[in-house]
């Protein structure tokens, strides 16, 4: 029976046209092997995901200033060899400069070198020449891919530290064009920090850590919380709670970048300090189990046998209470407005869900380290150019002293004085005028003494005859304010206190706790005046 | 009253007073206000403070003129102090105008807050024998009186043909010296025209001069048709008006006038940075009129807080020219620690623990005076209540003696009228609250209310 070529796909299957390749400049390139379409790259072999053995432990270690406890780094157990020539290619163009391009489209599922024509890989060159010195031009997602590959596969020509940090740098300028890279970076970058033991470039991915955290599968590795201390858990918390980015602020310049970054940190950390203290949920906890993951290092990405890696990584999990979110949202808000006040910035924030005690912790913050700068804080510079000093209230506390009975008691003593020096009497005793030498008439009352017109006075007002007082006054050509005047004198003398006084400002009485007195004074006063006449 | 011998064991027969005062004194105490009468006999330290301030007034007896600022904390006794040299004031015969400064009486205003001072300060004239204020008219009773003595002395009495005119002739002698001052001319004539008016028995003329006087006519109109003068005491004169009273007051015989501003923060607080340097403006001229002899016999004392003197911002210090006038020199400030009384500011530091317990000594000397009993408080007692009151949360900062001595006095007061009841028992069980006064918010788990988390 002839060969039954019906079901020979290769006659219908479509056939890759194979680019063109040509050897110009780049005569140390090697040969380009090429392959056939229909070849595709082995497919990594299955493998159960499981702790690295230790036959394979390449190195372990406890990472420093992370939530993880520990971390191991083993070798891909089985070896493959389909992106040994990606390597080759990556390590003969690591220095390629081409020189200024044309942005040239690039589109692969896989890119690779082989993959480009000259001009797209003369764009490539000129692009990432660029991004090596920190500019960072338009680019395609595949460009971005194929220089991550790079940068994972060829650790011996980048350095790891430095690495790092182009990545970092990498994704932060180009994941708003390309959101992509947050799922791939995310493991990728992880994975290539645990691997060569390199820190998390936080301070890179500070603006966006937030919206990273989500797509990790390895939050600790990210989170700030690393020291334990307040600073590290309440900075950890916000990035796991607030949904405003206080980085992305446009109030955010590079003037106003430093009071940014040292203040709303410091009143966050002082924020969630206090509330913690008042409430757990405030705290930043962490599971009291440890557990272990293993993930196999740059999932998806083009890597070599060589730098293949498993990890292993043991550590106690982040919990956070849910609905902090809101609140610490509005916290990190209120924040800012402490850095725009002292700014002198109107626009604020509207907050509403924090309440008065939570707004007063923040406000103490700002009115302690960075009050408002405006007229009413400015200091105060003199014209000689000295800054008058704010009030020193040092001068008005009072002394620091044992309590002490005998000393109080020496005090009191002491004070006796006081109360003599401000109750003085005159040195002048104070007695009422002497009547004026005139011509006695019936109409008038006779009088030749002092004492016996105080003694008449006396009695009108124990009567309580306000009309005899009267006549008395103006038969001395008194008026009765006088009159009365002149016995609140002598009686503050003698009783350390006037005797009369007009409650409707009209009428005289007497004060009725003196009646006792009045009427020993006007005995005494009847004694004399007996004596003395006879 | 009857002056102790210096036997400091017979503790009831050193301090005696008068009853009334007695009383009055414990009934302000209890209440927790300033006591007008009294105030000498519960003054516990300050003593250099006391001596300055007598001192002014020495001073102003003789002539001169002075101002000064008694500064200090909430609490620190600045209105006791302003009270007790008040009535010292009067004992050594000079008469006396006290007001508090608030929102609507400030020293300088364009709505008539700043007479409003001046009627306040008028209104609350006294001298020694009116003490509790008003003593504007029984001042001029006793100056007309006085005339009319001499005037009897001379032979001249009212009967006489030529009494009129000769009680004219002294009147217009004493107010002619006056014409040359600012005002003069038309406070002399109303001071002229109350004599007329008090001579011929017309009370609503008498009535009208002393409205003038108290500067209650708002319209010039007004007080044309009146008292025919053709000016009024308002916002902008006031000060002259009163600084012609003070002359007045030392021409019929006293020693001088003695001008008390309590409350002066509230020129701190006025929020209209213009207004308030208006005010500071005049306040400025003030003190130069005092300090230069424009204001003889008479001497003002301002209580204020810290802030209103020292804020650079809002304060007297904020204002150029009052600042170095009053602002401690550079040798002054090296020397932190020691006092110095003849500066216009005098400093008032806080109680310490051990005045405040001798404050306590006092009140129970007083207390036991006044109730002819013994109280039934040990020493022991005594020192456990203070510490009782010293240890509340914010004692520190916010207990004031006042807030002490009313604790106390009730506490006395539940000991005398409970004779079963120990100290214990009443001070004991008394959970401490938090100084600063029984109103004051505590802070409750509402504070820090929280929305409902998930966990």
């Amino acid at each position: 029976m002839p060969k039954d070529d019906f079901w020979n796909i290769e006659n219908i299957s479509v056939r890759r046209v194979e680019p063109l390749r040509k050897v110009g400049p780049l005569g140390s390139a090697p040969a380009v092997p090429t392959r056939p379409a229909s070849e595709k790259p082995a497919a990594m072999p299955a493998k159960p995901a499981s702790e690295v053995p230790e036959a394979l432990t390449m190195l372990r270690y406890a990472p420093e200033n992370t939530l993880l406890d520990e971390v191991k780094i083993g070798r891909w157990p089985s070896h493959y060899s389909f992106y040994e020539q990606f390597l080759g290619y990556a390590r003969n163009y690591f220095d390629f400069c081409p020189g200024e391009s044309e942005y040239l489209p690039f589109f692969s599922f896989m890119p690779q070198y082989q993959q480009m024509t000259r001009k797209q890989l003369c764009y490539y060159g000129w692009w990432r020449e660029n991004l090596r010195e920190g500019r960072y031009l338009r680019t395609d997602y595949c460009y971005i891919l194929l220089y991550i590959y790079e940068v994972l596969n060829l650790p011996e020509l980048l350095p790891p530290e430095r690495g790092v940090r182009e990545l970092a740098l990498l994704w932060a300028n180009y994941r708003e064009e390309f959101p992509r890279l947050d799922k791939y970076l995310a493991e990728w970058l992880c994975d290539y920090c645990l691997i060569h033991r390199q820190p998390c470039p936080r301070d890179i991915l500070a603006p966006f850590l937030q919206k990273i955290l989500p797509n990790t599968t390895l939050r600790e590795f990210y989170l700030p919380a690393a020291g334990g201390d307040a600073e590290s858990s309440a900075a950890a918390l916000v990035e796991l709670n607030a949904s405003y980015q206080f980085r992305l602020s446009k109030y955010r310049t590079e003037e106003t970048r430093e009071l940014f970054e040292k203040h709303i940190p410091a009143a966050m950390t002082a924020f969630l300090t206090e509330m913690g203290a008042r409430d757990p949920r405030f705290l930043l906890s962490r599971g009291s189990e440890p557990i272990t993951v293993s993930r196999d290092s740059y999932v998806g990405a083009v890597c070599a046998f060589r730098n293949k890696r498993q990890i292993t990584v043991t550590y106690r999990p982040v919990v956070t209470s849910g609905g902090l979110s809101p609140i610490i949202t509005d916290a990190v808000k209120s924040c800012e407005n402490g850095v725009r006040a002292a700014l002198g910035i109107r626009a604020r924030f509207r907050v509403t869900h924090l309440s008065a005690g939570m707004q007063t912790i923040i406000d103490r913050y700002f009115a302690l380290h960075l009050p408002p700068l405006s007229p009413k804080n400015a200091p105060v510079v003199l014209p000689d150019g000295s800054v008058l000093p704010e009030v020193d209230e040092s001068a008005y506390e009072k002394p620091r002293e044992a309590l002490s009975a005998e000393a109080a008691r020496q005090i009191e003593y002491s004070s006796r004085s006081t109360a003599e020096l401000l109750g003085e009497e005159e040195d002048d005793e104070l007695t009422l005028a002497p009547a004026p030498v005139e011509t006695p008439t019936p109409e008038k009352v006779a009088d030749a003494t002092g004492r016996e017109l105080t003694l008449r006075a006396l009695r009108f007002l124990l009567l309580g005859d306000e009309e005899g007082l009267r006549a008395l006054a103006e038969s001395q050509t008194l008026l009765p304010d006088t009159l009365v005047g002149r016995l609140n004198d002598e009686a503050l003398t003698r009783l350390g206190d006037v005797i009369a006084e007009q409650p409707d400002g009209a009428h005289w009485q007497l004060i009725e706790d003196y009646r006792e007195d009045l009427t020993q004074w006007i005995k005494e006063l009847e004694i004399s005046t007996t004596n003395e006449a006879n | 009253m009857d002056k102790g011998t210096g036997n400091f064991n017979d503790k009831r027969s050193e301090l005696r007073i008068p009853r009334r005062i007695l009383g009055s004194l414990l009934a302000s105490v209890s209440a927790g206000v300033v006591p007008r009468s009294g105030a000498a006999y519960i003054a516990i330290g300050r003593t250099d403070e006391i001596e300055a301030l007598a001192g002014d007034l020495e001073r102003a007896a003789e002539g001169e003129g002075g101002m000064r600022f008694l500064i200090g904390k909430y609490g620190s006794g600045k209105s006791f102090l302003l009270q007790l040299m008040r009535a010292y004031a009067q004992e050594q015969g000079f008469v006396t105008a006290d007001c508090d400064l608030s929102p609507e009486r400030r020293i300088c205003g364009s709505k008539g807050s700043g007479v409003a001072t001046y009627r306040e300060l008028v209104k609350n004239l006294a001298t020694r024998t009116c003490p509790d204020g008003g003593a504007l008219p029984s001042l001029l009773s006793k100056w007309l009186s006085d005339l009319r003595s001499e005037l009897a002395e001379e032979g001249i009495t009212p009967d006489t043909a030529g009494f009129r005119l000769a009680l004219d002739g002294r009147v217009h002698q004493l107010v002619r010296e006056m014409e040359g001052q600012i005002g003069g001319f038309d406070f002399a004539r109303v001071i002229l025209r109350y004599e007329d008016a008090y001579e011929m028995g017309d009370d609503e003329a008498r009535s009208n001069c002393l409205r003038w006087l108290r500067g209650e006519y708002t319209t010039r109109t007004e007080a044309k048709q009146a008292l025919r003068v053709g000016s009024i005491i308002d916002d902008d004169n006031w000060f002259d008006y009163l600084k012609l009273l003070c002359a007045f007051v030392r021409a019929i015989g006293y020693k001088g006038l003695a001008v008390y501003l309590d409350e002066c923060v509230n020129l701190y607080k006025i929020p209209n940075r213009l207004s308030r340097e208006n005010n500071y403006e005049k306040l400025l001229s003030m003190f130069n009129d005092c300090l230069q002899g424009r204001s003889p016999g008479m001497t003002m004392v301002l209580g204020g807080t810290p802030q209103f003197l020292e804020d650079p911002r809002r304060g007297l210090y904020s204002y150029e020219a009052l600042r170095s006038r009053l602002a401690d020199g550079r040798f002054a400030q090296n020397a932190k620690g020691y006092k110095n009384l003849l500066a216009p500011v005098i400093r008032l530091r806080r109680m310490s623990d051990n005045e405040l317990l001798a404050l306590i000594e006092r009140v129970t000397i007083l207390y036991g005076q006044y109730h002819s009993c013994e109280p039934r408080i040990t020493e022991e007692e005594k020192q456990r209540f203070l510490l009782r009151c010293l240890d509340r949360a914010g004692a520190d900062e916010m207990i004031t003696p006042r807030e002490i001595l009313r604790e106390y006095l009730t506490v006395l007061d539940l000991l005398l009228q409970n004779p079963d009841a120990a100290f214990a028992d009443i001070v004991g069980g008394v959970d401490p609250t938090p100084a600063g006064g029984g109103s004051a918010e505590r802070e409750t788990d509402d504070f820090f209310d929280l929305p409902e988390l998930k966990i």
